[in-house]
C-alpha cells in the first residue's frame, strides 16, 4: 500500500512501526496530522512520532507519567517521505534527515562505549 | 535447520524453565497435595508451549515483537495499561528472582544476604553489558542444566511411579475439606501463573527478533518450544514428586528454596546439595535476567525506542538505561528486606491478572493473515490457543478471591 | 487537526441523537473520505473487522474537543451556473411542452 491507497487510519496506520530507507527502525506512528476540517477536504499531511504526540490520546495525568519516562518530543514525518504502508511504514529517506534519532543520540551521551563483546 | 543450534536452543530452554516461583510452588504442591498437582504442571506447560511457539512464529513472520503489535491492536490507552501492569508484575518477579539468587548464594557461601543481592545485581548488569544476546541466554540456560540433579534424585529415591503417572490425570483429590479445596484451587492458579508468566512470551518473541528469525527458523522455534519446555517441565515435576515422597510424609513445609535443595542432598549427600544449589543459582539467575530484559523490551518497544542486545549497549542507549534502572529498582525492592517468598506470592498474583491482556492480542495476531501470511494459526494452534485463553481468564478471575480466602495458600 | 482529534470522539447528529464514537477514519488518495462510528470500537480494533456506521466526511459539520457533529445526508454538490436550489432541475425539452408535474 502507498499513502494514496485506500487506508483505514486507525487500524492500518496508527501505532505502526517506522523504518527508514536504510532499514533502520525509527519509532512508531504516534499520531497523524491532517489538514483541512469540516466542510473542507481533510488531507493526510504528516505522521507524528514521539511521546509528545500522545497528548491527544490519553488523559493529562497519564501524559505526565509518560513525560517523566519518555519525554515529550514530537518529530514530524511529511507524507511525501512515506514510500509504503503495510505491517510497517517504510520511508524513502534516512531517519536522521527527518530528525528521528535525536532522543537516542541525546541518551547516548550517558552510555560509555566499550566492554561489550 | 542447524542441529547444533537446535540442540543448544532446546537445552537452553530446559535449563531455563524453572524459576523461583516454580521451584517454590512445585515443592509446596508436592508436600501439601502429594502427586495430585502434577497434571496442572503438565497442562500449563502445554499452554506455555502453545503461546511461546505462537509468539516465536509471529516474531519470525511479522518481524515485529509482541509488544509492538500489542500496542497496535489494543490502542495506546489500553496498551499503556497492559504495559504498566506487566512492568509491575515483571519487576516484582525480577526482585523475587534476584532475592532468590542472593538466598542461594547465602546458602552456598555463608555471605550476608543483602551483600549477595548487591553483588548479584552488579554481576547481572555486567553479564548483560558484556555478553551478546545469544550468550546471555545460553550461559544461564545451559548452566541451569545442573537442575537435572533433581530428576536424578527422583530416580534414586525409587518413588511410586504408578502414583506419579496417576498424577498426570486431571483430578481433584477426594475427601478434601472446603478449606483444603480452596487451597488446592489456589495452588492450581499459582502453578498456571508460574508456568505461564508473561515475561516468558515477551522474552521469547523479542529473542526471536534478536536472533533475526525468519520463516526458515519456524521448525526450530516449534521444536525448541515443544522439546525445551516439555523437558524443562519434567524438572519441575521432579521437584514436586521429590517433595511428595520426602517432605509430605514428614510434614515438612518447603517454603524456603533451600529446603528444595535437600531433595538432592538426601539421596546424593554433599555433592547432590552443591549441584542442586548450583542448578538453582543459574536457573533463577537466568530468570532474573530474562524478567529484567523482558521489561526493558516491553518499554522500549511500546515507546518506539531502538532496542535489543544484538546491538551494543551504546547503540540502543535508552534501552540500556532502562534495563539498568530496572535492575536497580529490583535491587531496591530486595534491599527493603521484604521476604523473598512474599515477593514470589505477589509476582504470581500480578502476573496471572495480566495474562489475559498479554495473550489475547497475541492470539488474534497469530490468526491475522495480513501479518502471518501462510504461517497463520492452523486448527490445532487455534483450538489450543483459545482453550488456554479461557483457562488463564478463569484463573485470573479466581486468583484474587482464592488468595484472600486462603491467605496466600497458607491457611 | 490530528487523527486523535477524531478518534474515540462522540458522534452526534444535528438533532442531538448520539450515533456512537469514532473508531475508524477512512482515507483514499490521501484524503479522508469517511468516519466510522458505533458502539463496537474496541472489538473492531482488536479483530480488525468492519463494523459500525459509515459517515461520509462531507456530513461532518463540526469537530470540537469532545464530539463530532454530523448531518444525516451529504450536502448537495453545486453544479456550475445553478441557483443552488435543492430542487431538481428540469431537463429542457425542445418541444416546449410543459412537463406533467
Amino acid at each position: 500500500m502507498t499513502p494514496d491507497s485506500p487506508i483505514k487510519l486507525v487500524s492500518e496506520l496508527l501505532d505502526l512501526p517506522l523504518y527508514d530507507n536504510e532499514g533502520k527502525y525509527c519509532g512508531i506512528v504516534d499520531d497523524v496530522e491532517l489538514s483541512g476540517g469540516p466542510g473542507k477536504p481533510l488531507k493526510l499531511k504528516a505522521l507524528l512520532v514521539g511521546p509528545g504526540a500522545y497528548a491527544g490520546r490519553m488523559p493529562e495525568w497519564a501524559m505526565k507519567l509518560v513525560k517523566l519516562m519518555a519525554g515529550d518530543r514530537i518529530t514530524r514525518v511529511p507524507m511525501e517521505k512515506v514510500r509504503t504502508i503495510g505491517t510497517a511504514v517504510h520511508l524513502e529517506c534516512p531517519g536522521r534527515a527527518l530528525g528521528l534519532y535525536k532522543s537516542e543520540t541525546a541518551a547516548g551521551h550517558w552510555i560509555p562505549e566499550g566492554g561489550a563483546l | 535447520m542447524n542441529p547444533l543450534e537446535l540442540t543448544l536452543g532446546i537445552m537452553t530452554a530446559v535449563g531455563g524453565f524453572v524459576d523461583i516461583s516454580e521451584l517454590v510452588f512445585a515443592a509446596k504442591a508436592g508436600s501439601t497435595f502429594g502427586y495430585a498437582l502434577i497434571w496442572v504442571f503438565a497442562i500449563s506447560t502445554i499452554g506455555i508451549i502453545v503461546f511461546s511457539e505462537m509468539s516465536g512464529r509471529v516474531a519470525a513472520t511479522a518481524k515485529q515483537p509482541v509488544f509492538n503489535l500489542m500496542r497496535h491492536r489494543l490502542g495506546l490507552k489500553l496498551g499503556l495499561v497492559t504495559l504498566a501492569a506487566s512492568v509491575i508484575a515483571n519487576l516484582i518477579t525480577c526482585a523475587a528472582e534476584l532475592g532468590g539468587v542472593a538466598l542461594v548464594l547465602n546458602y552456598l557461601t555463608g555471605a550476608p544476604y543483602m551483600l549477595m543481592a548487591v553483588a548479584t545485581a552488579l554481576a547481572f548488569v555486567l553479564s548483560i553489558w558484556v555478553l551478546p544476546f545469544q550468550w546471555i541466554e545460553r550461559t544461564y540456560g545451559l548452566l541451569g542444566l545442573f537442575m537435572i540433579v533433581f530428576a536424578a534424585a527422583l530416580i534414586a529415591i525409587h518413588p511410586p511411579w504408578h502414583q506419579i503417572a496417576g498424577g498426570f490425570v486431571p483430578h481433584v483429590p477426594a475427601g478434601l475439606s472446603t478449606k483444603e479445596l480452596l487451597k488446592f484451587g489456589y495452588f492450581v492458579v499459582a502453578i498456571v501463573s508460574a508456568v505461564m508468566f508473561p515475561y516468558e512470551v515477551y522474552f521469547y518473541s523479542s529473542g526471536g527478533i534478536e536472533e533475526d528469525w525468519g520463516p526458515k527458523q519456524l521448525l526450530t522455534n516449534r521444536m525448541t518450544a515443544i522439546l525445551g519446555m516439555g523437558l524443562g517441565s519434567l524438572l519441575a515435576i521432579s521437584i514436586l514428586s521429590n517433595s511428595a515422597q520426602l517432605f509430605g510424609p514428614a510434614n515438612v513445609d518447603p517454603s524456603l528454596p533451600g529446603t528444595a535443595a535437600l531433595e538432592a542432598a538426601i539421596p546424593f549427600g554433599k555433592w547432590g546439595l552443591i549441584l542442586a544449589l548450583l542448578g538453582m543459582f543459574f536457573a533463577i539467575a537466568g530468570a532474573a535476567v530474562e524478567t529484567c530484559l523482558a521489561n526493558a523490551y516491553s518499554i522500549a518497544q511500546f515507546f518506539g525506542w531502538i532496542w535489543g542486545r544484538h546491538k551494543k549497549p551504546w547503540e540502543a542507549p535508552r534501552f540500556t538505561i532502562t534495563w539498568i534502572v530496572l535492575f536497580a529498582l529490583a535491587l531496591l525492592i530486595v534491599l527493603t528486606g521484604v521476604d523473598v517468598m512474599v515477593l514470589v506470592e505477589f509476582a504470581i498474583l500480578f502476573s496471572i491478572l495480566v495474562l489475559p491482556l498479554t495473550y489475547l492480542p497475541l492470539l488474534l495476531l497469530a490468526e491475522d493473515k495480513k501479518y502471518m501470511r501462510e504461517y497463520v494459526n492452523g486448527p490445532v494452534s487455534k483450538t489450543l490457543g483459545w482453550f488456554y485463553f479461557g483457562v488463564i481468564t478463569l484463573a485470573a478471575v479466581a486468583a484474587l478471591p482464592l488468595y484472600f480466602l486462603t491467605s496466600g495458600g497458607n491457611g | 487537526m490530528r487523527l486523535s482529534d477524531l478518534q474515540d470522539k462522540k458522534v452526534r447528529g444535528l438533532d442531538g441523537e448520539t450515533l456512537g464514537r469514532v473508531h475508524e477514519v477512512h482515507c483514499d488518495k490521501g484524503i479522508v473520505t469517511a468516519i466510522m462510528c458505533g458502539p463496537g470500537s474496541f472489538i473492531e480494533r482488536l479483530t480488525a473487522k468492519k463494523k459500525g456506521r459509515r459517515i461520509p466526511w462531507e456530513c461532518v459539520r463540526k469537530v470540537t474537543d469532545g464530539e463530532v457533529v454530523v448531518t444525516p445526508d451529504p450536502p448537495q454538490r453545486k453544479a456550475k451556473g445553478s441557483t443552488g436550489s435543492r430542487t431538481r432541475q428540469r431537463t429542457p425539452r425542445s418541444s416546449g411542452r410543459p412537463s406533467k408535474r
